[in-house]
């Protein structure tokens, strides 16, 4: 798949919608491409989060290991963003990621990928925007939940 | 310095200028002489005075010494002189004329040549006092000083001034004794008539350009030197903080040193060969009178010329108006020079040493403690920075500041590793006030870790060990002429290649040992699997041993028969003479080997005659610009935003960041007209950047089937032809060879991890880790890999690896007392976390005290102070801490296994 693919591709995450093409063309040269088949391990709990993936096609189960049993927290097919809260935190992985097919992402490194929030502005608000978004509803779950009970 | 200039150039170079005055007024009796024997020529061999009377001879040469009256009168003849015929006698004459020509450029040649020498000579001295005077500066003004102004001052401001220190004096004496001479040479004889003399101008403006070549090639060397040494003392202004706290500033001072020497001796052959061309010229333009003495008299004796006109062309030759002009000249320039010397002066001058306080010699022991009461800092309008703040820090023990970057904590750290020495209150060791210790006490005594540590360009190796560098070598013999021209101009007789490595205070004793222990406190710091990844990309030519070679090749084999036991051989595609390598750059397919010369890496392969030659037999020329153009376009497009010298450019690996606008000059101009118009130049540079392309890696989708099956043809021609001469400049992928050039990783896996694998790269370092600890390969490649080279300003590091370095750099020297700010802000948690366990450890019985965010990385510490804004106390829950590390701080060297594994 060549680069301008890739791009089209990532278009189509919320995250870089509206983002400059030239800086998803940026993001796409920075990273690698890779294919996973399935059952390949992206990453698994408790590793160094030293990656940021963009889900290009395919799919992938996440697993959040317990002490009994490994719980499924979701399955996602592309578009997604995946691992990108620990590399901001800097903390380990907290949950797995499993192949569930063949699966082609783009990775890129945690240090270039901190490299291009600090280079473009842009990126870092939409990264923002996102997190917000997804802490306001979580907010909302936990409302919903409580006001449910 | 003194602020005149002219009592600056007079204290030091005395001796020089009084050494040209006397050449100077010794040429003047020679110039005279020139300029009468032409009259004796005339009045005495043309005109036959000599031979008047009817005589047929005449005495030449004859001298004697006339006798006063009162004692006898008469004269001492101290030469009978010789007879010669009036022929004889012009012969004579005239040749005693070229005698003195040639004197008097001699004279001039010396002149010129020690004036030049002396100018350098100052110029040097100036430049070293300057930058001396920048290392005393106090720590808080070095770090205000704009580096690139520093370096414009030193290196450029003063060149001019430089430039006019020789003709200070000497100029003003040289042209002026010789325009009185002649002028008053010219009332004696009250002739004057000009003429130019056109032939000689035109033999002057053939032959004097050709000469003039080596002088603009030496003037070119010259400007590339002075820009390398501006950079080089840029860095070091931008180094300030490492020299200062390491005591560097005699290596520096060296190094400095050495490259004005090498900028000097640049300058002296520029200064000889400017002069044999002004040499030259002048005796060109003095053999005009010869000619016209010797042939014009002989016509004018044989009645073919007319004797008034001879004489009115040789006395119209001389002429007064040249050194008047220079004078004016000099004028000019003194007063132009007198003004930049003062303004330079102003900049250097009036400057503190580096405390206020009688440096002290001393070096408190490891139990003294450290004592600050009631200090204060504040900014320039007044605002408290750190208020009141008192401690008093028991040694050995390890110490955390906590609070917000910016609060107290960062300037109490700051106090402590004199890098500020301007506050109010007391900072004690014991009875020695921080800021009066000694540069080298402190230094040996105080480590420091700033927040992004200064690295230089140069190895990992090299900025580790840099903060060793305290021994200097013995003097240099002022026999040798190198370290003689040092002492004369001021600069340290101290020889900057010499082993400079203070082995004793990193506790080794040779340079293997010292690679030991730069390796261990990498590992200390994290960095172990980073410089066995350096180690990995270095090249095997430079570690290879008989011994290292067979455990490489054995290496090779046994990694591929790993990989195809666990069935995973095509995450590594191999080299195959018959295949194209997708995984390999283009370059590397088309030569199925490594380029081994300086002369074809980098666009060398693609200006190679040869080379082209066999790309254009398979047309591949063309579709291999077009390549390249597209690759331009994408980075043009991508990268014109991002700051010079960033990662990302590394990341994408094909094109620096300074070269962005050639090549967006060249997309514009291969877009105007067809690429077959650009120039070869911009051919080249377009194919170079098609040879760097891996298409699973890049992925712009521009190597097809076609292309691919010409390059396996482009390749068996390239081998099959290549000339002899080329042998040593390629080395082709053989089974059981090394390419001594190509990387550690490339000739142990012979092929290339598949870039398009998920996690290709860690399953196959499994096997490859696995297969060289067996081999007990792993040492030599972490030695390799302190071989990396970090960029400019640590530029080709991520920031992490750069706080690594600049930890290691403080741990290797074993300072009595570390001192670390905000130096763990880099890491992830969990690397925060063990790192500070194990430099813990490695101060185990040493003061540690290091600048923290959060009070959870400072549980293990022994004695905690919080700060917030300017305030800092004492936590109260740190009253029964520990005074010596947990016993769970486990030892250096069982933590190093433990980072290994």
């Amino acid at each position: 798949m060549s680069i301008a693919a890739e791009c089209d591709q990532l278009e189509a995450i919320p995250l870089l919608r509206n983002l400059d093409p030239a800086k998803r063309k940026l993001i796409a040269m920075s990273s690698d491409n890779l294919t996973y088949t399935n059952g390949d391990a992206v990453f698994r709990q408790g590793e160094a989060a030293d990656a940021v993936y963009f889900l290009l096609s395919g799919s992938v189960r996440v697993f959040k290991d317990t002490e009994t049993h490994a719980l499924e927290l979701a399955h996602l097919k592309e578009p997604a963003v995946i691992g990108e809260t620990g590399v901001i935190c800097g903390r380990t992985r907290n949950a797995s990621v499993i192949a569930t097919s063949e699966t082609r992402m783009l990775r890129i490194d945690s240090r270039v990928f901190i490299e291009l929030l600090e280079q473009v502005p842009d990126f870092s608000v939409a990264l923002v925007r996102e997190l917000a978004a997804r802490v306001e509803a979580t907010n909302q779950r936990l409302l919903d939940q409580h006001s449910q009970s | 310095m003194d602020a005149n200039l002219f009592r600056y150039i007079w204290q030091h170079s005395r001796r020089e200028q009084i050494f040209v005055l006397v050449l100077i007024a010794l040429s003047l009796p020679f110039y005279w002489m020139s300029l009468d024997v032409p009259k004796r020529i005339v009045n005495e061999a043309l005109q036959g005075r000599a031979f008047e009377d009817g005589n047929i001879t005449a005495t030449l040469f004859a001298f004697s010494i006339p006798l006063p009256e009162f004692l006898g009168g008469g004269s001492i003849t101290l030469s009978e002189g010789w007879l010669f015929d009036q022929l004889g006698y012009l012969i004579a004459l005239s040749l005693l004329f070229l005698f003195f020509v040639l004197c008097n450029g001699a004279f001039k040649f010396v002149i010129n040549v020690q004036k030049g020498i002396l100018a350098e000579r100052m110029l040097r001295r100036m430049r070293f006092d300057l930058f001396s005077r920048l290392m005393r500066f106090r720590p808080e003004r070095i770090r205000a000083v704009k580096p690139a102004e520093a370096a414009s001052m030193i290196n450029n401001e003063v060149e001019p001034i430089g430039g006019f220190i020789g003709d200070a004096f000497i100029q003003p004496a040289f042209l002026g004794t010789q325009a009185l001479t002649a002028l008053l040479f010219i009332m004696v004889q009250s002739v004057w008539l000009g003429l130019v003399a056109l032939s000689i101008v035109l033999i002057q403006a053939f032959v004097i350009p050709i000469l003039r070549r080596e002088q603009l090639r030496l003037g070119r060397l010259r400007q590339i030197a002075s820009r390398k040494l501006a950079g080089r003392i840029g860095e070091m202004v931008d180094q300030s903080r490492l020299i200062y706290v390491h005591g560097l500033q005699a290596y520096s001072k060296s190094e400095i040193g050495q490259r004005l020497g090498h900028l000097f001796n640049i300058r002296a052959a520029l200064f000889k060969r400017k002069f044999a061309v002004k040499y030259l010229n002048n005796f060109l333009a003095q053999i005009t009178p010869f000619f016209f003495y010797s042939i014009g008299g002989y016509l004018a004796l044989t009645g073919n010329l007319d004797i008034g006109q001879l004489v009115a062309v040789i006395a119209a030759y001389r002429d007064l108006p040249p050194p008047i002009k220079e004078l004016i000249d000099w004028d000019q320039r003194r007063a132009d020079v007198t003004i930049k010397y003062e303004q330079v002066i102003s900049q250097f001058a009036n400057e503190p040493q580096a405390n206020e306080f009688e440096p002290v010699e001393v070096m408190p022991g490891p139990h003294v403690p450290i004592a600050l009461d009631g200090v204060r800092v504040s900014d320039q309008r007044g605002t408290p920075l750190l208020e009141n703040f008192a401690a008093e820090i028991q040694r050995p023990t390890h110490v955390a500041l906590v609070g917000p970057a910016s609060s107290g904590r960062d300037l109490v750290a700051r106090i402590i590793a004199r890098q500020i020495s301007d506050f109010e209150g007391r900072a004690r060791i014991g009875e020695a006030d921080i800021r009066a210790l000694s540069e080298l006490s402190s230094a040996c005594l105080i480590g420091y870790v700033p927040p992004d540590p200064i690295l230089f360009a140069g190895t990992i190796r090299d900025n580790v060990t840099i903060a060793l560098r305290h021994n200097a070598p013995p003097p240099g013999d002022t026999a040798d002429g190198t370290w003689r021209e040092a002492e004369r101009s001021g600069n340290p007789l101290l020889d900057y290649d010499a082993d400079w490595h203070d082995y004793e205070s990193s506790g080794t004793g040779s340079p293997e040992q010292l690679e030991g222990r730069v390796i261990d406190c990498l590992a200390v710091t994290g960095m172990t699997e980073d410089l066995y990844n350096f180690g990995l990309q270095g090249r095997v030519g430079d570690i290879v041993t008989d011994g290292v070679k067979d455990r490489l090749i054995t290496a090779r084999r046994q990694i591929r028969s790993r990989l195809d036991d666990n069935e995973i051989s095509d995450l590594v595609v191999p080299f195959d003479v018959d295949q194209f390598n997708p995984q390999a750059t283009v370059a590397e397919n088309l030569v199925f080997g490594v380029v081994a010369s300086e002369r074809l890496a980098g666009t060398g392969l693609a200006s190679d005659p040869y080379f082209r030659t066999i790309i254009a037999a398979e047309a591949l020329e063309y579709p291999l610009i077009e390549i390249g153009l597209q690759i331009a376009e994408s980075a043009v497009e991508v990268f014109s935003d991002l700051p010079s010298g960033h990662p990302l450019f590394d990341r994408f690996s094909m094109i620096a960041s300074d070269e962005l606008d050639t090549y967006a000059d060249l997309i514009a101009q291969a877009r105007s007209k067809a690429t077959t118009q650009l120039s070869a130049e911009g051919r080249d540079t377009l194919m170079a950047l098609a040879f760097a392309y891996i298409e699973p890696r890049h992925r712009l989708g521009l190597v097809t089937p076609a292309l691919k099956a010409r390059i396996i043809r482009a390749r068996s021609s390239f081998r099959r032809f290549l000339p002899q001469e080329y042998e040593d400049e390629i080395e082709f992928y053989t089974a059981d060879e090394l390419m001594l050039a190509a990387p550690v990783r490339d000739n142990v896996l012979f092929g290339h991890i598949a870039y398009n694998i998920a996690n290709a790269d860690k399953k196959v370092a499994e096997i490859l880790d696995q297969v060289m600890d067996e081999l007990d390969l792993r040492q030599v490649v972490y030695a390799l890999g302190l071989d990396y080279d970090v960029g400019p300003g640590g530029r080709a590091l991520f920031a992490q690896q750069r706080t690594a370095i600049g930890l290691a750099r403080n741990l290797i020297q074993r300072p009595s007392i570390l001192v670390l700010e905000d130096a763990f802000k880099p890491f992830s948690p969990q690397q925060r976390e063990s790192v500070i366990e194990r430099i813990r450890s490695q101060m185990h019985d040493r003061t540690l005290i290091a600048t923290l965010d959060d009070e959870s990385d400072a549980e293990s510490f022994d004695d905690i102070y919080t700060f917030q804004g300017p305030r800092g106390r004492r936590a109260d829950s740190n009253s029964g801490r520990r005074s010596t590390p947990s016993p769970a701080v486990q030892s250096a060297p069982a933590l190093e296994k433990e980072v290994e594994q």
